[in-house]
Parts: C-alpha cells; structure tokens; sequence
C-alpha cells in the first residue's frame, strides 16, 4: 500500500475516531451545531441532548458522548440553538432568553430527520437533566418507532425554590401577560438560575413541566424508558426517586453519584450506559 | 630681550590664573551636567513617546481583543439574530458581563446593512449608520473627550463567512491609555491627541501627534538643585581660599619682597645705608630674612670694597697729582685744575700767585741737591702753612710754585701773599747748612670774571719776574 494512501486511511479513521462537527439549519432559521461520531453500521444510533442552557461540549454529555462511541455507537450529540446562531457557549441565566421548550422539541425533531436520513437502524434518546425532559417532551408528542428508547438521565423539572404552589401562581401571571400580549421579558428564579430572564412564552414552556406531569408522560409513553439518576443528586427534591418509581420505567441509581454524574461515577454511568444501550 | 614684572602684579596674575582655572572648571562642571539633565530630558521625552506608542499598541490589542470576544460571545449572536431585546440586553447584559469598563463609553451592534439594532444616546453616542467599513477605527472629538469608536464584524460560524451584523466599542482613549498601561515618561493629565471629529484613523497614527510633557524628574531635579547648592558653595569656599591666599601671598610673599627690593633701591641709592626692613613683621620668612641678611653683608661688604676702592683711588690721584719731594700738587694736578678752570663760563674771581726761589741753582750747585731738595720741602711747607685750607699749592717745577685762590679780593691776596713772605722768613734754612737767605719772588694776578685762565697766568708770571728782577719788591701784584 503506497504511504500516502496509508496516511490518508489514518487520518479518515482518526476523524472518525474522534467526531466530527455537523451544522444544521433549525426551524428558526438559525445554525445547530452538533457533534457526530460514527460508530459501527449494526449498532444503534444514540442522540444525547444536553442540560438546560448548556451545550454538547458540557462534560456530563461529552463523557456520554465519548463512552458511548467507545462502545461502538453512533452519536450525535447537538446542541440547542436557545436563539443563537452556531451557539457553542452555555448561555447565562441573565441573558434574555427568548426561546421555549417546543422550539427545542422543533430542534430535536430536526436532528432526527437528519438522524433517520443517515441511519437506518434503531435510535435511543439519551438526555441529561432538563435535556432529559426536553426529549421526553418529544417523545409525547411525536410517535417515531425508530426511537426505541428514552434513557433521562438525572431527569429534573425547571425546579422553583417555592414549590409547586409557586409553579401555578407563575403560570398564571405568564398566561396572564401572554394573553395581554405582553411580551417584556420578566426574571424569575428558574432551575439552577436565581435570576433568569425570558419571555413569557418562552418561560412557561419550561414551567409547564412540572414533576407531576414528567411523572403522568413518562408513564403515558410506550417507548421504553429509563431513568438513570444519581444517588447523592442534591438537586432533587428528596422524594423524586421513589416518584420517578411511581412512572414503573426502569430506575437505575448509582449510589453516590451527584446530578452530573461525573468524577468517580463516570464509569459507574458508562456501565449502566452500555447496559441500557443494548438493545 | 624680556621683560621684568613686578612681584605683586605676578601674584595678581597667579590668583587670576587660578581663579580663572576654577572658574573654567566650574562653568565646565555646570555645562556638563547641563548637557546631562537636557539630554536625559531628551532620553525621558523619546521613552515617553515610546510608552505612548506601545500603549497605543496595546490599547488597539485590548479593544482588539475586547471585540473579538463580543463577536465571539453567543448573546452577541442572539441579539442579530433577533433584536426584539436588544435594547434590554445592552444596557443590563453588557455592563453585567465585564466588557464595559469604566474607560467604555459605549458598546453596540449594527445589522448586515450597518443600521444599529437601537439608537445609541449618552456620551460618546454611536453613530445610527456603520460610519466605516470594519474593522477600524472613527474619532470622535468633543469638548470634555476624546472618543474612539472601534467598529469590528460579527460573524454567525467560527469560520467567519456568514455575516451577521456589526459591532461597536466607545471608549475614551486617554482614559483608555492610563488604563491599560502605568506610564513612567509621560504624565497622563498632560496628555492629549491630535485628532479630528469623525475622522477615520488608524491606532498607528495616533502616536506620533500625540503631546505630552514629562514628569518631573524628581531624583534629577534633587540632584541638579543639590549640584548647583554645591557648586555655589564650592565657588565661595574658593573665593574665600583665594582670598586667603591673595592675602598670604601679599603679606608674606609680596611685601616682604618688595621692602627688599625698597631696601636694595635705598643701598643703590645710598649705598652707606645699612637695609633695615622686615625686622618688625610678626611672621618671618626663613628664606626672605636669608635673603635680606644677605643682602645686608653684601652690603656690606660692597660699601668696605667701595671705601677700600676710593682710598685707593684717592692715594693713586694723590700719587698722580702730588709732587713727591714737596707734597705739593704736582704740574699734571696744575694743568688738570687749570684746564676745567679755563672750561667754566664765567670763570669766576680768583687770584693766581706764581713763587720762584730766588738764586736756587747756586743754592743746588753750592750746597748740594740734597739741600736743593731740603729747601723746595720746606718751601712747600712754609707756602701751605700759609695758604687757606681750600687754597691749592703746586709745584710747576723745579723751584717754581703756584697758587690758586678761588674768590679772594686782592686785599686777601695781599694777607696770603704776607703770610707767605713771614713763613719763609721764620724758617730755619740753615739747618739744611745754608748759610744764605733763601729769597722767594711772588707774582700775583687777579683774574676777573672775563679774564681767561692763560691770560691770568701769563700775568702772574710776568709779574713774578719782575718780582725777580727787583731786589726789594719781591712781591708784585700784576699791573698792565
């Protein structure tokens, strides 16, 4: 074999070996990226979507992503627009926020038009945190039997400080302005966010998805799911587990672990992973 | 042939000399560090000129770098991508993020056709419409401010080819210089730029225009005040020293060698003087009082050679001038006097006495020369016994005398001439075995003041023979 054409075949496998960047026009009209990395032809395809602001770059969906294709997988790991062309940084809590869960649900759904015109085999959803929700969100209301499985992992509302009594009184203030068709972003602790700034729309598409109705859809959905979480996660309210056991999914906790899963735990989320990916 | 200078003028000089030495030293001093201060003012003003420049450099890097961050910030991208909030977003998400610093007077975006997202108001206001095309820099130049506008482009994809819009940092560019940079050679609250309203300028231009002054050069300062403080001091301790030394030099140089030279003019001019000067001063000089003592015995000694010399001088004029056997001034002594007596004008009143020894040859032949000779000593004797003290006898010769008296009216001559006739007549010539008188014939003549000295002598002589030739008038007084 001549060396350059040697050179070259090393290079084409070290670039798939390592992924490759894909950009995606979204129904916003705005560039998605994401990152794709081609695995074995037999094996199934996994979309991993990422925590809420952050990116595919966050190093919960990157260990995912790379475990993953380690595994043998296709992946494809985007990340949301949230409003910004080619965005590649977590977007802030304070930054106005005008996007909304269905302009996510918009995204995902392109992502796996793109997915499905590439692979033909099964796809699994794999989200992180509210990525988790996100895709959930999805899954109830778009029926793809392609999609053979949800794995949420450290699935978790837009949590509120002030509990679900609090989740009402802003849903109504929200619908309130919507109705009034005003549009002025309001602030709101949200999530992780003390201080997060968005559109009303925008802010009640999240809130929407309170731990009751995660609860009620992910029992209503026939897709196989289950939830990975986290042992020692302090972000979730503290019955949010034996909650999530209510939905009868699969439930698989890995004691000790945060909502991030990462540090000694990596590995721990990369086994349960490569078991729950095996179709 | 050189010339001579007095000792005090010589001091003079010298102090002068030394004076003008320090003098040149110190102006020399004064200059060079003149010469050191100017050109580390000079050093200090091409420093500060290349701490402007570099921190015009590193301002353009900083907004450079500022830009490229805002373009490459997602919420940027958002905001193109729709502005509805732009307005919110820049005045809450700009100054909360850091890229508004306090030098920053103003931050915003422009669309893909140049028009900003939201009209911009307030100091350092951007323009509505993209003034230039980016990247690059506008002036804008008011009363209290010196702006610069930064316009840069923003794109959708890391690779840069899809344009979104603009970008535009405000910012103040003194403010901006002492921010980014601590100058050591400028002083910032004297700085300012050349620039024009509107203008489109490049970062690279900047510097040079730029006026600054420099910081005091304190430490510098300190030292030229401490130099100067020195060199003034320095300049009076010398003129004091000189001052000194003129003194010294003048007390116990100058003086002490100008009373020897005073006491040398007095032995010049008084050679019996004996030089007394320096005996009183308070300090004495070892080597001036060597000198003078010197001087005094060679005084001295001079004044014994001179004595010694003008006895010696007076016993060979006396040899020369005197008659050896009369003692008697001889006829050369007659001829001299009677010769510088012809040279006055007018001659004077005197009397010329001729004396002739009457049968002096028989006196000789019969009793011998040496009795001859007896005779002419004592004749000699008995005439300068008579004659005045200032009255001159010579001995023309054989037995003849002459006599000359200065101022002597004829009745003196007549005395003279007496006194001479009763010495001769007391002597005792026969002690020399004579036994005959010993006869002298005297001629007078009186010599006015037209008279010539050789008429008066003709006159005289003539009288005297006729004195000779009477043997009973032995004195004749001349008479034409």
């Amino acid at each position: 074999m001549p060396r350059w054409l040697a050179i070259l075949l090393a290079l084409a496998v070290a670039q798939l070996a390592f992924g490759k960047e894909v950009t995606l026009e979204m129904p916003n009209r705005l560039i998605a990226r994401a990152d794709y990395q081609i695995g074995a032809a037999d094996k199934p395809v996994v979309l991993i979507l990422h925590g809420f602001l952050q990116t595919h770059d966050f190093h919960t969906a990157h260990n995912m992503a790379d475990g993953l294709h380690d595994l043998g997988y296709n992946v494809l790991a985007p990340t949301l627009t949230l409003g910004v062309p080619y965005r590649n940084q977590s977007l802030a809590c304070e930054a106005i926020h005008g996007h909304s869960l269905e302009d996510d649900e918009a995204e995902i759904g392109v992502w796996l038009d793109w997915l499905e015109a590439r692979h033909q085999g099964p796809i699994i959803l794999l989200g992180h945190s509210t990525g988790s929700v996100e895709l959930l969100a999805y899954l109830s209301q778009h029926r793809d039997p392609r999609i053979k499985k949800l794995i949420g992992a450290s699935i978790i509302e837009g949590a509120l400080t002030g509990g679900e009594q609090v989740r009402s009184e802003m849903i109504a203030d929200l619908k309130q302005r919507i109705g009034a068709k005003n549009n002025t972003p309001v602030s709101h602790q949200f999530s992780y966010c003390n201080r997060y700034t968005s559109t009303p729309k925008g802010l009640l598409s999240y809130l929407r998805w309170s731990p009751k109705r995660i609860i009620v859809t992910a029992q209503a959905i026939a897709t196989p799911i289950t939830f990975i979480m986290g042992g020692a996660d302090q972000r979730l309210a503290t019955d949010w587990i034996a909650q999530l056991r209510k939905t009868g999914k699969k439930i698989r906790v890995i004691e000790g672990a945060g909502h991030f899963l990462d540090g000694q735990y990596e590995f721990d989320l990369l086994d349960v992973l490569g078991e729950e990916v095996r179709l | 042939m050189s010339r001579t200078y007095k000792v005090i003028h010589l001091s003079i000089a010298f102090v002068l000399a030394v004076a003008l030495l320090l003098l040149i030293l110190g102006i020399q001093m004064y200059l060079e560090v003149h010469a050191i201060h100017d050109r580390m003012e000079r050093e200090q003003l091409a420093n500060g000129r290349r701490e402007i420049a570099q921190a015009i450099v590193d301002v353009d890097r900083d907004i450079r770098a500022r830009a490229e961050r805002l373009a490459r910030w997602d919420e940027v991208r958002q905001q193109l991508a729709n502005p509805e909030y732009y307005v919110l977003w820049r005045d809450a998400r700009i100054r909360a993020d850091g890229l508004m610093t306090p030098t920053t007077d103003s931050i915003g975006l422009y669309d893909r056709n140049g028009h900003i997202l939201a009209p911009d108001t307030g100091k350092g206001a951007l323009p509505a419409q993209l003034p230039l095309s980016p990247p690059g820099y506008l002036a804008r130049k008011s009363t209290s401010h010196d702006d610069l506008q930064y316009f840069f482009p923003i794109y959708a994809d890391p690779d840069r080819r899809i344009l979104m819009g603009y970008g535009a940092l405000g910012f103040d560019i003194l403010d901006e210089l002492k921010r980014v940079r601590q100058f050591d050679f400028v002083d910032p609250d004297s700085f300012s730029l050349t620039i024009s309203d509107h203008a489109t300028v490049s970062m690279a231009s900047l510097a040079s225009p730029a006026r600054f002054q420099s910081p005091p050069m304190r430490n510098l300062d300190r030292f030229m005040a401490a130099f100067q403080s020195a060199l003034i001091r320095l300049t009076l301790i010398a003129l004091f020293v000189l001052s000194l030394a003129t003194f010294l030099i003048h007390r116990f140089m100058v003086r002490p060698l100008r009373q020897i030279s005073n006491d040398i003019n007095v032995m010049r001019e008084a050679p019996g003087l004996a030089a007394e000067g320096g005996k009183s001063a308070l300090v004495r000089i070892e080597e001036l009082d060597n000198v003078r003592s010197s001087l005094r015995d060679y005084q001295t000694r001079v004044s014994e050679l001179q004595l010694a010399l003008e006895d010696s001088n007076r016993q060979l004029f006396e040899q020369a001038h005197r008659d050896a056997l009369s003692g008697a001034f001889n006829r050369r002594a007659f001829d001299n006097d009677s010769r510088n007596l012809a040279g006055r004008s007018p001659l004077g009143r005197y009397t010329l006495l001729m004396f002739d020894c009457d049968h002096f040859k028989d006196i000789n032949d019969q009793y011998g020369h040496a009795a001859g000779d007896a005779v002419i000593g004592a004749l000699a004797d008995c005439l300068q016994r008579a004659l005045r003290a200032e009255d001159r006898l010579y001995r023309l010769g054989g037995d003849e005398f002459a006599a000359l008296l200065q101022d002597t009216t004829r009745e003196q001559a007549e005395d003279i001439v007496r006194r001479c006739q009763e010495q001769i007549e007391r002597h005792d010539f026969g002690q020399y075995g004579l036994t005959m008188p010993v006869v002298l014939s005297i001629g007078v003549a009186q010599a006015d003041p037209d008279l010539s000295f050789n008429e008066a002598l003709r006159r005289a002589d003539a009288a005297m023979y006729r004195a000779k030739q009477s043997s009973d008038r032995k004195v004749v007084f001349y008479a034409p």
